[in-house]
């Protein structure tokens, strides 16, 4: 056999990366125009390229539109990475941030701080870092508990923690939430998921740490791949699976984080996206984080311009239509991998 | 008889009084071995005997709570672990397979001790996976996905990436379980060949004593969590050792074809017969 047709399998992973940018695209230059007022494509052109401060149509894309993808963009990739990070890392198809507590931690530390007097409140890059804490906090009580037992962690087990750990942080939030009328205005619609109020201050602040975290996820991206043997064959293979496995909770606890503290805390996004890019990919970590991470976005934008457009002059929030596409998802996998 | 203390010029890899254990439970007592080079070494012994902890350890998967391992002089703890995944491979009890990935993609994998963040595919890297392909006999396989083999070819394309890592030393545990005659004898030429053809220092735990005799150069028979008598001369498995590692009645044959030695067990009720 010639190195040739060899070498072909080792390629196909990337077949699906230029149609999927395509696919990204097309969305976002739709999603810039969709709007209570649409704006023709070449109106974007300008704005980009000069800039006319007095220009009505110019100034709705660059301060409410451009920013509001932007978010969704950022948001949706890191959403895509933080899935795929959790479901290799945990081997287990259901991994997902929303489901393991990352989500409801993260929006109950967001929700503690939007409580608190206004002097104290986390401005700028604390507040995205303060909800990868809160994230990370909660499952990290969610991989303690369901570690615990004769049985060890099993992908049952790690999934019912993490349900019921995030219905507890959510009863938090609730809780908070009702003795506070001010807080309950301020985060109503985030606390669904929702991308109406994402302005370029959440956007600037979440650059930062997300640049870092897909970082560290594209290092390793190839000790991912021999850590789907297992872990012994990873220590094998000369795999330092603990340092590698820390990194990647890590990262996928800043991811989410960023997320939720930009878009307030979408599931299902990191569910049905690194699935579906894993096996694009044939089953490698590089092209399929990239695919993950586009995938995530485009569905994200995708979502946020159906919520847009499904009621003229009224907005669903986002998260409520990932939820209406993801919880079938969810369901069909269960019933498939969970015995 | 004497345990580990005969000395062999070209240890490669040596165990010095390793003692191991899961949780307060010590499953290893103070073992000591040296490997030789370019030998099939087997670890044989009962269930619960101690063999795959001992494999666990010569592969750093388990870290013992006292003694250490020597990878070619030096203590194992002391290196990177991707610069000992360059000398010593493992292909552990049961891999896990990702879904859809194809035969080569799986070997290749075995490159990653070789690959950094910046080097990447090489025409080594080709070359080497090329090799354990082609000794594997899987060349023509290396486009289909690995969960579509049979149990044989899949253990062989699990040898063919262990192959690609390209290192000196390769470890396997109870490479062969799980499979039936046909498989079982495919899998241990293959391994046999790994040291007479490929002048690989192989380690083996197997769960078949017989086939172990055919094919080892060196048996090291663990009970008990110890090193019970470790064979060169394969003519000194004797009746009363086996029976006694094993605490069950044998009886030795000799294979007609090879002209080793191989056991039967005695059902209970003729023990006293023989």
């Amino acid at each position: 056999m010639s190195a040739g047709t060899l070498a072909a399998p080792r390629q196909s992973g990337w077949a699906w990366l230029l149609p999927a940018i395509g696919l990204t695209l097309l969305l976002s230059a739709l999603h810039l125009s969709t709007g209570a007022r649409p704006t023709p494509l070449p109106v974007l052109f300008d704005a980009l390229t000069t800039f006319d401060p007095a220009d009505f149509d110019q100034r709705i894309l660059l301060s409410l539109r451009l920013p509001r993808l932007c978010a969704a963009l950022l948001s949706g990739a890191a959403i895509g990475l933080a899935g795929l990070l959790l479901q290799s890392l945990l081997r287990n198809p259901l991994a997902e941030p929303h489901i393991l507590g990352f989500n409801a931690g993260a929006s109950l530390a967001v929700v503690i701080a939007t409580a608190l007097p206004v002097a104290l409140q986390p401005v700028g890059l604390a507040r995205p870092l303060l909800a990868a804490l809160g994230g990370a906090l909660v499952f990290s009580a969610v991989f303690a508990l369901s570690s615990a037992g004769r049985l060890g962690l099993t992908m049952a087990k790690l999934t019912f923690c993490g349900i019921a750990l995030s219905a507890l942080a959510s009863a938090l939030v609730s809780a908070i939430l009702i003795l506070d009328q001010e807080t309950l205005e301020a985060v109503r619609f985030w606390l669904v998921g929702d991308l109406a109020g994402a302005a370029w201050r959440e956007v600037n602040a979440a650059l930062a740490p997300t640049a870092l975290a897909a970082s560290a996820t594209l290092m390793i991206a190839p000790r991912l791949d021999a850590m789907a043997l297992g872990d012994a064959s990873a220590t094998g293979l000369g795999v330092p699976v603990r340092t590698t496995r820390l990194i990647g909770l890590g990262a996928a606890a800043l991811l989410s984080g960023v997320a939720v503290s930009t878009v307030g805390p979408i599931g299902f996004v990191g569910l049905i996206v690194p699935g579906l890019a894993f096996r694009l990919a044939g089953g490698r970590h590089l092209p399929a984080l990239a695919l993950s991470a586009i995938g995530g976005a485009t569905l994200l934008v995708a979502a946020d311009l159906v919520a847009r457009s499904l009621i003229a002059s009224h907005e669903i929030a986002t998260g409520i239509m990932t939820a209406l596409v993801g919880a079938p998802v969810f369901l069909a996998i269960v019933a498939r991998r969970v015995k | 008889m004497t345990a580990g203390t005969k000395v062999v010029d070209e240890a490669i890899l040596e165990a010095q009084a390793l003692t191991a254990g899961y949780g307060a439970n010590t499953v290893l007592h103070d073992v000591s071995l040296l490997v030789p080079e370019q030998r099939l070494t087997v670890l044989a012994g009962p269930n619960g005997s101690g063999k795959s902890t001992f494999l666990s350890l010569l592969s750093r998967v388990l870290k013992p709570t006292r003694g250490a391992v020597l990878l070619d002089g030096r203590a194992m703890v002391a290196l990177p672990t991707r610069q000992i995944a360059r000398s010593l491979g493992l292909l552990p009890q049961a891999p896990l397979v990702p879904e859809g990935i194809s035969v080569y993609d799986l070997v290749s994998r075995g490159r990653y001790p070789h690959q950094g963040l910046l080097r990447q595919w090489s025409d080594a890297d080709e070359n080497a996976v090329e090799k354990a392909l082609a000794a594997t006999s899987l060349a023509p396989l290396a486009g289909r996905t690995v969960d579509s083999l049979s149990g044989g070819q899949r253990q062989r394309a699990f040898i063919a990436m262990t192959l690609a890592q390209e290192t000196p030393v390769i470890l396997l545990d109870e490479p062969t379980t799980f499979l039936d005659l046909r498989y079982q004898n495919e899998v241990m030429d293959l391994i046999g060949s790994l040291t007479h053809d490929h002048g690989r220092t192989v380690v083996a735990v197997l769960h078949d004593l017989n086939a172990a005799l055919q094919y080892a150069d060196r048996i090291v028979f663990l009970k008990a969590g110890r090193i019970h008598t470790v064979v060169e001369d394969l003519e000194a498995c004797t009746e009363a050792l086996i029976g006694d590692v094993f605490e069950t009645a044998v009886t030795r044959l000799t294979h007609p074809v090879t002209g080793k030695p191989a056991f039967l067990t005695i059902p209970s009720g003729k023990a006293a017969a023989v």
